[in-house]
């Protein structure tokens, strides 16, 4: 019997499981993918959003606010590498310049100290990269940009060291609230969980998760959003955004933390919830709307296209707090700057509860060390203490065999497991030259097959048989 | 360490560069390669074809490697397992390897032969879901050949370039069905033998004006959807099909791979992906050259040896005595259907000058005609040029006084 679940396992599941591990109490997170990260923290913008875009007195910019001021000792304490970049709003034209005023008086209201609309002069100083069209920005150094789904694994390993127990591929199906007042949680493979109290980070899922235990008071939409990924190096030094619309921030052109950029978000609302496709019309909006930010965008260094899936809810605000349904609570509808709002959300939550913490627990993990970015003399060092380091396995990237090895032994099942942990196969050549050699490494280190390790779990199999043999039954 | 010539990549190019570096008199010559053995990428083509000019035999990869690795000289020095994290402006080249660990070789001369990688789906704008099954051709044809492993069992090819094709022949011996080849362009992109040989003598059926539109399915791909393109290269979405199949192969072309090349600040050409070189395979950096597939995509493997030679005894000569070509410099400007030219420097010279053309389409009956002070040099006529097979051209010296202008085009008839 746990005390408390949590139904999944993406950025805001993981920042409530941090804290919550850190309590004397029993506690399980319950993830439908085979890993964390998986739906919206895996595919978004990555921004700490400084907090000038939602509107005030609403859930979205008290926590977008107070979440951005928590992301220092977070990162500092979980290792996990963060910029405060600072962001720029373009304005092309007078109008524009309205709304960045707009924009400016909304972030004073929310909370920012550290706003300002510059101009033409300060604005090709920060970024000479950009189309010399623009008149004006709206300027707040607080924002910044993180690696989400890092973000994502660290939150995980932080409240693993303390305790929490993580079930994958562990597909809700089902809750019963007994009468002795605990809830009864079957997963589609007939797997059974007991627990006290549930809170339901489920994402764009979180409505189905709800009207499970009779709770229908709000709906999820899935809006997509495409992106195109770039590599090395960056024309823009912080996230750029346009004027917002009413579907979102528009398209915006950033840097990622690990120095590539990309273009995106469009915004689209869709029926299947899982439709993770990339469309040539979204593309092409893409491309037609970057361009107002930076003229001529190197194409040819073009490295992915991906989607991510907005959880938007039938409210306009986050869904926090416990339910109509006793000791059901809900941590849903969390859109945009939901990622930025992560640290807030999850202390709130938790302030729900009043247990005791345990007489020890940790508060600091690692990441894998990164053999690319360390010092010529920490490389020969990390080669004498591993040789496995000095065989580089994604070309480029340069991630080691060792890299790779840690990141399985952290729990990475999957090739994109592996991935977003060592950012191995994210390079230029998008694994084409090392997902064979990663592929062997898993095999080995994991004890199975190849033809049974797969890209992201379920039937996303690589290798389908031997040659000449049978495997897969197509 | 210190040495006279380091030569990165023991490919086809870098080995003969490094024999040729080695007979020129360079002292001590040391050739880097990131496996555990020599000959790069031949190793996995076990197709013939190979060795035609060096040999006068239908040789596969792993032969002619074989072949070439066996005469290479005893003096030079190879590096295997050994990955070069950065070659700097300096010419000191950083090194890792498990037998050294952290490695630093001062070099006076550096010969760039990394070779080049495949255009990856997400370089390529193919629009749909992200799921397993989706490899480039020389990824399907590397666990198939080392590691023993078929990738899919019903397949389609999106591409013409050589490697698809010749994977297309490939997975048919491995008993995988390929449904289909397709091609967007009117027209193949490899040697006209391997779709002779490997895709008409199979009976594979080859869709050329034919895109991939959509790539379906949640966890493995279940298929793709394609459509045909008009003479106008637009899309005719309302005769889009899906072809259900496993496993989609790109044959999308290459790209040199010139990371380390641009961090050594050596300056690049758009058009070829690799370095702006003259006709002795000198880059902007002093000392530092470059041969075979980094510098641009070859068609066949035997075309690469004359280049690495020149980049082998270039790299000698300034390592011994600090010669270089100096003299005054033309730039060939490629110019009306001309994709682009090898070299695209030209040092002024009395002796003949060979250059390589690449159309950037097919041009049936074609000519090639070269322009120096809008006078012409050289006027060709050919029956046909197709842009997987470059032509080389000679050029006399003594006309060349000032910049090129390349003119490729159609002739009436």
């Amino acid at each position: 019997m746990y005390e408390i679940a949590i139904i999944g396992a993406g950025v805001i599941g993981c920042s409530i499981a941090r804290i919550l591990a850190e309590y004397d109490i029993k506690l399980a997170v319950l993830e439908a993918n085979i890993d964390v990260a998986m739906g919206a923290t895996g595919a978004n913008s990555g921004i700490l959003h400084a907090g000038h875009d939602c509107e005030t007195g609403t859930l979205m910019a008290k926590f977008n606010y107070e979440g951005n001021i928590m992301f220092d000792q977070i990162c500092e304490e979980l290792d996990v590498p963060m910029a405060r970049c600072g962001s720029l709003v373009l304005a092309f034209n007078q109008e524009d310049v309205n709304q960045l005023e707009i924009l400016k008086i909304r972030g004073i209201n929310n909370g920012l100290k550290k706003i300002q609309i510059i101009g033409q002069q300060k604005l090709y100083e920060l970024e000479p990269s950009i189309n010399k069209d623009a008149i004006a920005a709206l300027w707040t150094p607080t924002a910044g940009i993180i690696n989400p789904y890092e973000l994502n694994v660290a939150l995980m390993e932080i409240s693993q060291l303390n305790g929490a127990k993580y079930y994958f591929e562990f597909c809700v199906s089902d809750i019963k609230k007994s009468n002795n007042d605990f809830f009864e949680i079957t997963s589609s493979s007939g797997q059974t969980i007991k627990a006290k109290k549930i809170i339901n980070c489920a994402g764009v899922f979180a409505d189905k998760i709800a009207k499970m235990v009779g709770d229908d008071s709000f709906s999820i939409t899935a809006r997509r959003g495409e992106y195109i990924i770039f590599d090395r190096p960056t024309p823009v030094n912080r996230p750029i955004f346009q004027v917002p619309t009413k579907m979102g921030k528009g398209v915006l052109v950033s840097p990622t933390i690990d120095g590539n950029f990309f273009i995106g978000p469009t915004a689209q609302n869709i029926e299947d919830k899982l439709d993770k496709s990339t469309t040539t019309e979204g593309i092409n909006v893409l491309k037609s709307s970057a361009q107002k930010i930076i003229k001529d965008l190197p194409y040819n260094r073009q490295i992915g296209s991906f989607s991510g899936i907005r959880a938007i809810p039938s409210t306009g605000d986050f869904i926090l707090g416990e339910s109509k349904i006793k000791n059901f609570y809900n941590a849903a509808g969390i859109c945009s700057p939901g990622l930025t709002s992560a640290p807030a959300i999850a202390k709130y939550i938790c302030s729900l509860f009043d247990y005791k913490k345990k007489k020890t627990y940790s508060t600091r993990r690692k990441r894998i060390i990164n053999f690319k970015s360390a010092s010529n003399q920490e490389k020969i060092e990390l080669i004498r203490k591993d040789k496995r380091y000095s065989n580089i396995v994604c070309r480029c990237e340069v991630i080691t065999e060792a890299e790779i090895i840690e990141a399985v032994r952290r729990g990475a099942r999957t090739v994109d497991g592996v991935k977003r942990r060592t950012r191995a196969t994210m390079g230029r050549c998008q694994g084409s030259f090392c997902t064979p050699k990663i592929l062997e490494i898993m095999s080995r280190e994991l004890g199975v097959k190849v033809e049974k390790i797969t890209k992201f779990g379920g039937n996303s199999y690589i290798i389908d048989s031997d040659v000449r043999g049978d495997l897969h039954e197509s | 360490m210190k040495v006279d010539v380091c030569i990165i990549g023991g490919g086809p190019a870098g080995i003969e560069a490094a024999k040729e570096a080695k007979s020129s008199g360079a002292n001590k010559v040391v050739l880097i390669e990131r496996e555990k053995v020599l000959g790069g990428i031949l190793n996995q083509c076990i197709h013939t074809g190979f060795g035609q000019r060096l040999y006068n035999e239908e040789l596969s990869g792993p032969e002619y490697a074989q072949k070439i690795i066996n005469e290479i000289d005893k003096e030079i020095e190879i590096f295997y397992g050994t990955y070069v994290l950065s070659v700097d402006s300096n010419l000191l080249v950083t090194a890792v390897s498990e037998e050294h660990g952290l490695l630093e070789i001062q070099a006076k001369a550096v010969v760039l032969a990394q070779g080049c990688r495949e255009k990856p789906r997400g370089a390529l704008d193919i629009a749909g879901t992200r799921p397993s099954g989706i490899f480039t051709a020389g990824t399907a044809q590397r666990l198939l050949k080392l590691n023993g492993k078929l990738v899919g069992k019903n397949i389609v090819i999106m591409g013409t370039y050589d490697l698809g094709l010749i994977m297309a022949r490939r997975f048919t011996y491995e008993g995988a069905k390929v449904k289909m080849v397709v091609e967007s362009r009117p027209y193949y992109m490899g040697l006209s033998k391997n779709v002779a040989e490997c895709i008409n003598d199979l009976n594979i059926p080859m869709l050329l004006s034919t895109k991939v539109i959509e790539v379906l399915g949640k966890e493995r791909l279940t298929g793709v959807k394609i459509a045909p393109i008009d003479e106008n290269g637009n899309v005719i979405y309302e005769k889009a099909q899906i072809v259900e199949c496993d496993t989609l192969i790109l044959a999308a072309g290459l790209v040199p791979e010139n990371e380390i090349t641009q961090n050594a600040g050596v300056k690049l050409n758009f058009a070829s992906g690799g370095a702006i070189t003259d006709q002795y395979c000198q880059t902007s950096v002093k000392g530092i050259y470059a041969c075979g597939n980094v510098l641009y995509v070859h068609d066949l493997a035997d075309y690469v040896t004359d280049e690495a030679r020149i980049a082998g005894l270039g790299a000698a000569k300034y390592a011994i005595n600090g010669y270089y070509h100096n003299e005054p410099i033309f730039k060939v400007i490629s110019k009306q259907d001309t994709k682009y030219t090898m070299p695209n420097l030209i040092r002024k010279t009395d002796d003949n000058v060979k250059l390589y053309v690449r159309v950037n389409k097919k041009l049936k009956p074609a000519f090639i005609c070269v322009k120096c002070n809008d006078k012409v040099i050289y006027h060709k006529n050919f029956n046909i040029l197709i842009h997987g097979e470059m032509q080389p051209i000679i050029l006399n010296g003594r006309d060349i006084k000032g910049d090129l202008e390349i003119i490729c085009g159609e002739r009436n008839e």
